[in-house]
């Protein structure tokens, strides 16, 4: 190695430290004492939590609940906002407003955005007024349920409103620095737009944005407030669940929760895996 | 060459470790239990500069102006004792001071909790509570001890471990606009519900589940039957009525059934909206305070089923750990002033239910608690002392929540 390779890593040696230090050592932590408290070591737990938790048809059901969730909620938000970037990518005075627009919800805390939904959707909200103003509906009852309703449409809505923002603003800055010049060249060796958006614009968009994806998909997976306010009571989102089961004074449900929230982990890391298998391939 | 910077880098590492080695060597303060036994005056001297961190249920935006704006102000002048009111309940409560005694933690961050029921029973196995103390507050001589739902907590002698500061009852809530003529008894509730499909429910937190234990009571013969500590023979056979009870009106409930409001707040929204003709809580007189507030319409009253509802009360404990154990005692005892109990039962402050005898009052005093309690909106106060029901032990509040998650939700 010569000296200023052996700078270099020197140099580059304490930052990684560093790094290991700040988010190395509380993730690994946490995930110690998760499994701490779910061997029934720490806290009021009660040991044997994995295999009541295995066999509890309830946590399967919450899984799979918050799986839908936020596999439906971060595709619909992906598919807005990869619009909106396509559609809206121009300089004109319309694009940057549609853009600016588009963007709004960002800034908007969660509970906020969870209570505005809330106050649109629910069966006695804005909607179901317009409804009976309209005749349609005679009593809150004949509005269809959208919030805490079993297929989590409410909590879909808000997480998909909540996230477009972002991932439109990936996308945006995607486009800007690598989009124009290979779609130009694309345009100019004859490929009509159709063509050029299919074979190089998404492709390039998709692929960049795939971290961005899963870390949505991650957040949503695991975030208590949008749930909290909107999600059907049963099944329970998999963060209630957890609450639910740690909150509850018997050892026994508290010994659950650490196992639940492993479990949950472990979804979330699953999910970190698929993608770098994913990008690899491609 | 080692330079400055690197000698003064290790300095500063062992100076940190130092500090932290020594702030593990405090003294313990004085206890709880060694405090109760000197005169009350020296527990006020020891009080004074002190802080108290009181971990409580925030959840309600007119309880904490109350502790905020007027407990903790009266504290500062009287007693120059600085009151911070932080979050924490139930489990949380012994999650935490369980995790501080493994840790040997000699003194933790809060002197003063509010608990009762099942956290208590959980503080008290665990020996996580401090005491006795709370007899020797000369506040303690006006406390209604007569009464089962104040010298009980779930069943529980509190045996000076903790100290009551408020009493509340299960009450439904309903407009009279809406329904001129609710049901007064669970039969009667049971028929108006089959007649209303789609505008009753109950929550899944703690007043839904005490809406159910009064359920429980009334179709199994009374509280009678779940006295005396937890028995699981009486219990499934009450728990087999109570369940076929609610499975027969399943359909006839908001949303089928199928789905229930997290907490009294979400099915007070409910109520409001009209989407529900009934709401519900675990105070007797929320139906007055939040029309108040104007969350719940004007025209708002509570409703006490004639097979009785569950009244209970709520207390202060001290962690075995606290800080600044005789300024707990001492905010203890400020609670208990009639001043305090005055001021909490305003239905424009909280509303609260004293746990003072009036009999064991002056008669000043007497007149200023009947003018608050004899408001015609709120459900007269003899009518409630007749339905009130005490709670049983707390595994039966613990065993119905769980049996309800894994079997009827």
């Amino acid at each position: 190695m010569n000296y200023a390779a052996a700078r270099l890593t020197r140099t580059r040696a304490l930052p990684l430290i560093v790094a290991a230090i700040l988010l190395g050592v509380p993730i690994s932590v946490g995930i110690g004492y998760l499994v701490a408290g779910a061997m029934g070591l720490v806290g009021n737990a009660a040991p044997g939590g994995l295999q009541r938790v295995l066999s509890d048809e309830q946590v399967l059901r919450s899984a799979l609940l918050s799986l839908w969730i936020a596999a439906i909620g971060t595709s619909l938000a992906l598919i807005g906002a990869v619009s909106i970037a396509l559609l809206f990518a121009g300089k004109t005075k319309l694009d940057r407003v549609a853009r600016s627009v588009s963007a709004l919800p960002l800034p908007v805390p969660t509970v906020a955005a969870a209570v505005a939904i809330l106050l649109l959707l629910s069966q006695s909200g804005w909607l179901s007024r317009v409804a009976m103003q309209m005749r349609l509906t005679t009593t809150p009852a004949d509005f269809p349920a959208l919030v805490t309703d079993p297929w989590a449409i409410g909590v879909i809505v808000a997480v998909a409103w909540k996230e477009l923002p972002f991932l439109l603003l990936v996308a945006l800055s995607l486009q800007s620095l690598r989009g124009a010049r290979l779609t130009d060249a694309a345009r100019t060796l004859g490929a009509s737009r159709l063509q050029t958006i299919r074979t190089i614009t998404l492709p390039l968009l998709l692929r960049g944005m795939s971290p961005s994806i899963i870390a949505v998909f991650v957040f949503v997976l695991g975030s208590l407030e949008l749930p909290l306010v909107l999600a059907p009571s049963s099944p329970l989102a998999l963060p209630l669940l957890i609450q639910e089961r740690r909150q509850a004074l018997d050892a026994a449900s508290h010994g659950e929760a650490y196992v639940i929230a492993l479990l949950a982990t472990i979804l979330a890391l699953l999910a970190a895996v698929v993608h770098e298998w994913v990008r690899d391939d491609t | 060459m080692r330079s400055d910077g690197q000698r003064r880098r290790v300095f500063s590492a062992l100076l940190l470790i130092a500090t932290l080695v020594g702030c593990g060597k405090t003294l313990p303060p004085t206890s709880a239990a060694a405090l109760a036994k000197m005169p009350w005056d020296s527990v006020v001297a020891r009080a004074r500069g002190s802080t108290v961190v009181w971990r409580m249920w925030r959840g309600d935006p007119a309880i904490n102006t109350f502790v905020d704006q007027w407990v903790a102000p009266r504290l500062k002048s009287e007693y120059d004792i600085t009151l911070q009111a932080v979050s924490g309940q139930g489990n949380e409560l012994v999650d935490q001071l369980t995790v501080e005694k493994e840790a040997g933690a000699t003194s933790g961050t809060a002197s003063l909790m509010w608990i009762n029921g099942e956290t208590f029973a959980a503080l008290r196995a665990r020996n996580l509570l401090a005491g006795p103390w709370s007899n020797v507050l000369p506040s303690a001589a006006a406390v209604d001890s007569g009464s089962p739902i104040i010298s009980r907590d779930f069943e529980q002698d509190p045996a000076g471990f903790e100290s009551p500061y408020g009493t509340v009852q299960l009450a439904l809530i309903y407009d009279t606009l809406r329904t001129p003529t609710p049901p007064q008894t669970v039969a009667e509730l049971r028929d108006w519900i089959q007649a209303h499909p789609g505008k009753f429910t109950y929550d899944q937190s703690f007043a839904g589940v005490t809406f159910l234990k009064g359920i429980l009571y009334a179709l199994n013969g009374g509280v009678d039957t779940f006295r005396g500590g937890f028995d699981s023979t009486r219990y499934i056979a009450g728990r087999s009525k109570l369940f076929a009870w609610l499975d027969s009106l399943k359909p006839f409930l908001w949303r089928e059934g199928k789905q229930y409001p997290a907490d009294v707040a979400a099915m007070h929204r409910l109520f409001a909206n009209g989407e529900v003709d009934f709401t519900m809580s675990n105070n007797q007189n929320e139906a007055l305070t939040k029309a108040m507030q104007g969350i719940l319409p004007k025209t708002s009253r509570a409703l006490v089923l004639r097979d009785g509802t569950i009244a209970n009360a709520h207390f202060l404990g001290i962690p075995y750990n606290a800080p600044s154990a005789a300024a707990a005692m001492v905010v203890a005892n400020f609670m208990l002033s009639p001043a305090t109990q005055l001021e909490k039962q305003r239905p424009a402050v909280w509303a609260d239910g004293t746990v003072l005898s009036l009999d064991r009052l002056s008669p000043e005093w007497r007149v200023r608690f009947d003018s608050v309690v004899n408001d015609s909106r709120l459900v007269p106060a003899d009518t409630l002392r007749r339905y009130a029901r005490p709670e049983v032990s707390p595994k039966y509040h613990e065993r119905l929540q769980d049996d309800w998650r894994r079997m009827v939700r």
